[in-house]
């Protein structure tokens, strides 16, 4: 998957023209304020947290950066289906996949059993049967978020992401991220993970040169009680 | 109590109370048996409701298991997921499907068999179950399964027992296979059981223990090798021991489709508990029964104590009664036996002083009558003898009535020949008073004395007493006295009376028997004892009479004769000197009489008896104008003293009777009354004691002439006063007279 992005980032700096920067920085997640302390101070069992779940949040990854705005120009979406979601050791991988509007993914079963994929999200619902020794495609042309599942392996599931714009990208193994070749302007910067609230920020992107953004997700501004 | 322990070894005390501590010993324990026997079934009893109670929860709680298995795992076959894979057919899908139930579910081995009763795949979590033993045990459960039935069953797969449900696939009304899941029934459903029950579980399969909660305990041997082929059906329930602990057990079995027996389990219910208390309660029991035991003694001893004290005082009593004090009474007053006891016991007492005394009464009469006969006997000796003494006395007598006729005659004053005369009425009047004088003495009633006597001077005065009689007789007396001054210790009056007794006697004997008889006398000390025999001719005595010889009132003389007290009272007298009188006899050569007397210790107080008559003190001058009043009714015995007093220079008045005396002393004063004993009207002992009253300076110097000594004697008693014995001698006159005189 790396590669992928990597070339499709290569090509974005290639045929972007001048006045574009970079937005780069990191994603993190963290809990409530002070839970960690709780933690750490043996509180966890208290009955403020008693039907709490444990989260290692500095564990978290998957994050998916984008910018939240629609631009005038369309993309086109990739011509080759570069995109795949493989079914393997009853498991899609990757479990997260941000993809360009149009963008047509390839669903190879690399198992010795059958496996299904279903969906029944808005953007784009399908169900693929069960198969086994074949690739099957999908074509996602509706931004939006959908849930794949397995019809007979409940734990298999997958995410796949799709924006109308190009500006996003995922987390590394570390947090960090880079969305090159961003026309300059004041952008919303919108932070994602699967289990977290969705964070957005105010970013300026310069002429030339890049923007540091660290975002922090987390579970913030709930009400006390 | 225990004065004689020798005599009793069990007291009273020790005789009620070792039944009564028995019998408190058999009832303690007898009860702690029943208590324990009791109790030991009821804890028992108890086990067994709570195994019976814990088989019901079990075979309940297995029911309800079974039952909600086949509930969760008929919905699981209705997942699109399952159906999806049974429509598949695909053994490695199937695998991977069942791979994640096996996860989800809980359960330990899962197998799918396809409509035609094939197994597709099977699964297991623990890798050490065998999936193919299991697909085979199963297979009953399958089957029917496959026939359209759900169904449970209970299966064992390398020996550990399953819970296994078996369900239907079927697409639209069409089977397409069956899954069958089996979840272990294993430790975890044996201490579910156990935290339920309280009861401790073994589950059995083909011999061997799938599970249990006495994991840390060897199962007993006795159910173990009872778990082949035919596992006990349950039953009554056993008693076994687990590790030193007490269990009631009780098995049972597992129902099975296959029809296989050897799926079973064991329920162990442990009354360890209850037996530990039932144990410490046994404790207290048998602390209780001890103290009760200890007790109930303590109390029995102490109430003995008090029961039998008033026997112990009775006893006391006893022993001074037996002392022969009866100056105490019994105190009880208990309204018991023992009180009534000891009522008796003060009557008895009493009876028994009251009985005392009249028998001492009756000694002291016994006594009295015994001096009397005593002294009748000797009167009635005398009263045999007195002609002869008056005989006897005959014959001075005449000596003396003739020399006094002699000396009347004129011309005796110058012949000379009147002191001769003189001599021969003096010398025959002697012997007249010594005859008269043994006999006084012989009939002299004493009282019993102790002095030293001198057997030798005692037989010869016995001798004097009898001698007119033995002469008389014919009798020759031959003596052999031992000569040297062997004394006795005893009463002469006594000893002297035995002694006359035996020799007339033998006289009595001898004078009917032979004209020449011959008594042999003879004194002999031995060994500390002075012996004196004597020894007659006479006719003897017959062996019959021998033995009766010293009984009172035996006689062989004629009536009026005897009085046959004689021999028995001198065998009395001789007895009570510590002597012995023995009598041996030939019959038809004589009899030997001998009395055996203890000697006297060393030299003592001499018994020869010291007159107790007035010494003779030589005469005093200077008599003249003293004052004598001579009280006498015989005119002869009054002139004689005058004249002999008169000569002494007294001045003597006289006075015939004791009235003319007693007026006599009121007129005048006398420094020396002599009195006569027996007078005609107030006679002298009267007189004396009148003037003793009156005139009580003169009463003190006062002389008794008297012939009856012992009558005298006897009258006087302690009282002060001297008295002269008739006849005397001038010399003893005077110096009587002049003693009393002298002393005024």
């Amino acid at each position: 998957m790396k590669t992928y992005q990597i070339l499709f980032l290569g090509w974005l700096v290639t045929t972007a023209g001048v006045d574009a920067g970079t937005i780069t920085g990191t994603v993190s997640a963290h809990g409530k304020e002070g839970a960690d302390e709780d933690v750490a101070g043996g509180k966890y069992a208290s009955h403020k947290f008693k039907f709490a779940e444990r989260v290692d949040y500095s564990q978290f990854h998957d994050f998916v950066v984008s910018i939240d705005q629609t631009f005038l120009e369309k993309m086109a979406p990739p011509a080759a289906p570069l995109h795949v979601v493989v079914q393997k050791d009853a498991a899609f991988s990757p479990h997260i996949l941000p993809v360009l509007v149009g963008t047509t993914v390839d669903w190879p079963n690399h198992d010795e059993i059958f496996h299904n994929a279903f969906s029944i999200s808005e953007a784009k619902p399908f169900d693929l049967g069960l198969y086994k020794d074949k690739v099957k495609q999908v074509t996602f042309d509706k931004p939006g978020r959908v849930d794949v599942f397995c019809s007979i392996h409940s734990t298999m599931h997958c995410i796949i992401l799709i924006f109308e714009n190009p500006y996003f990208a995922m987390t590394d193994a570390n947090g960090r991220f880079t969305i090159p070749n961003v026309p300059a302007g004041t952008y919303k910067l919108k932070a994602w993970h699967e289990r977290l609230p969705a964070t957005t920020r105010e970013v300026t992107v310069p002429e030339k040169g890049e923007v540091r953004v660290d975002l922090t997700l987390g579970i913030t501004g709930l009400p006390e009680y | 109590m225990n004065s004689r322990p020798s005599q009793r070894r069990f007291t009273v005390k020790a005789k009620v109370l070792f039944p009564v501590v028995t019998i408190m010993v058999v009832l303690v324990v007898s009860l702690l048996c029943i208590a324990n026997h009791r109790m030991t079934a009821q804890v028992q009893a108890e086990a067994g409701r709570r195994l019976a109670t814990a088989r019901a929860v079990f075979s309940n709680s297995q029911r309800i298991r079974a039952k909600h298995l086949l509930m969760r795992f008929s919905n699981i076959v209705n997942e699109p997921r399952i159906e999806a894979a049974s429509q598949l057919g695909e053994p490695k899908t199937m695998l991977h499907q069942l791979n994640e139930l096996v996860g989800e579910v809980d359960a330990d081995m899962i197998t799918y068999t396809s409509a035609n009763g094939r197994p597709l795949a099977s699964v297991h979590r623990d890798p050490e179950l065998n999936l193919t033993e299991f697909e085979s045990t199963a297979s009953s459960s399958i089957r029917k399964a496959l026939e359209g039935q759900p169904n449970v069953d209970t299966i064992s797969v390398s020996a550990r027992l399953f819970d296994v449900v078996s369900v239907p696939i079927s697409v639209s009304d069409h089977l397409v296979g069956v899954l069958t899941i089996g979840t272990e029934i294993g430790d975890a459903v044996a201490h579910d059981f156990q935290q339920l029950t309280h009861s401790e579980i073994a589950l059995f399969t083909h011999g061997r223990v799938a599970a249990s909660t006495l994991s840390n305990l060897p199962i007993h041997d006795q159910f173990v090798a009872t778990l082949g082929n035919h596992f006990p059906i349950a039953g009554t329930p056993q008693e076994v021991l687990l590790g030193g602990e007490h269990y009631l057990a009780m098995a049972g079995r597992f129902p099975s489709l296959s029809g296989d027996e050897r799926l079973g389990y064991v329920l162990y219910s442990s009354y360890e508990q209850p037996l530990a208390a039932l144990r410490a309660t046994q404790r207290v029991l048998l602390l209780l029964g001890v103290l009760v035991i200890a007790l109930s003694t303590a109390v029995v001893w102490v109430l003995i104590g008090r029961i039998t004290r008033p026997l112990r005082q009775l006893r006391e009593m006893a022993e001074r009664v037996g002392r022969g004090d009866f100056s105490q009474r019994v105190d009880i007053e208990t309204r018991d036996e023992c009180g009534e006891l000891a009522v008796a016991f003060n009557q008895m007492t009493g009876n028994l002083k009251t009985s005392l005394d009249e028998l001492e009464k009756t000694v002291e009469n016994l006594k009295n009558t015994k001096a009397q006969l005593t002294q009748s006997e000797k009167l009635s000796v005398i009263g045999e003898f007195v002609a002869g003494v008056a005989h006897e006395l005959n014959n001075p007598l005449a000596s003396v009535y003739g020399f006094a006729q002699m000396l009347q005659r004129p011309g005796v004053m110058e012949g000379g020949k009147h002191s001769h005369y003189l001599d021969r009425v003096l010398r025959e009047s002697q012997r007249c008073h010594k005859i008269v004088q043994n006999l006084l003495s012989f009939a002299r009633q004493s009282t019993p004395e102790r002095k030293r006597i001198n057997l030798d001077d005692l037989v010869r005065s016995a001798l004097e007493i009898l001698q007119y009689q033995l002469h008389t007789g014919n009798i020759e007396v031959v003596t052999d006295l031992d000569g040297s001054s062997h004394d006795v210790v005893g009463d002469s009056h006594q000893l002297q009376q035995v002694f006359v007794n035996i020799i007339n006697n033998s006289r009595q004997a001898m004078e009917s028997h032979a004209s020449n008889g011959i008594l042999r006398i003879s004194t002999r000390v031995l060994d500390g004892r002075a012996g004196v025999s004597f020894a007659d001719n006479g006719p003897g005595i017959s062996p019959e009479n021998m033995e009766k010889i010293f009984t009172p009132f035996f006689t062989t003389k004629e009536p009026g004769k005897g009085t046959g007290l004689g021999l028995s009272l001198c065998y009395g007298i001789v007895t009570e000197h510590g002597g012995a009188l023995r009598v041996s006899s030939t019959l038809g050569q004589g009899a030997t009489f001998v009395v055996d007397l203890p000697v006297a210790e060393n030299a003592g107080p001499s018994g020869v008896e010291t007159s107790e008559t007035v010494a003779i003190v030589s005469s005093a001058p200077g008599n003249s104008g003293k004052r004598v009043l001579v009280v006498d009714d015989e005119e002869a015995l009054r002139d004689l003293i005058s004249d002999v007093l008169v000569a002494e220079q007294y001045d003597v008045d006289t006075a015939s009777d004791g009235e003319a005396a007693l007026r006599k002393t009121r007129s005048a004063r006398y420094d020396l009354i002599l009195c006569d004993w027996k007078m005609p009207g107030l006679n002298g002992l009267d007189f004396y004691q009148q003037l003793k009253t009156t005139n009580p300076e003169t009463a003190s110097h006062f002389i008794f002439l008297t012939g009856d000594v012992v009558g005298a004697q006897k009258a006087l008693g302690t009282q002060a006063s001297c008295w002269l014995p008739k006849p005397f001698s001038l010399d003893e006159l005077r110096g009587a007279v002049n003693r009393v005189a002298v002393a005024v």
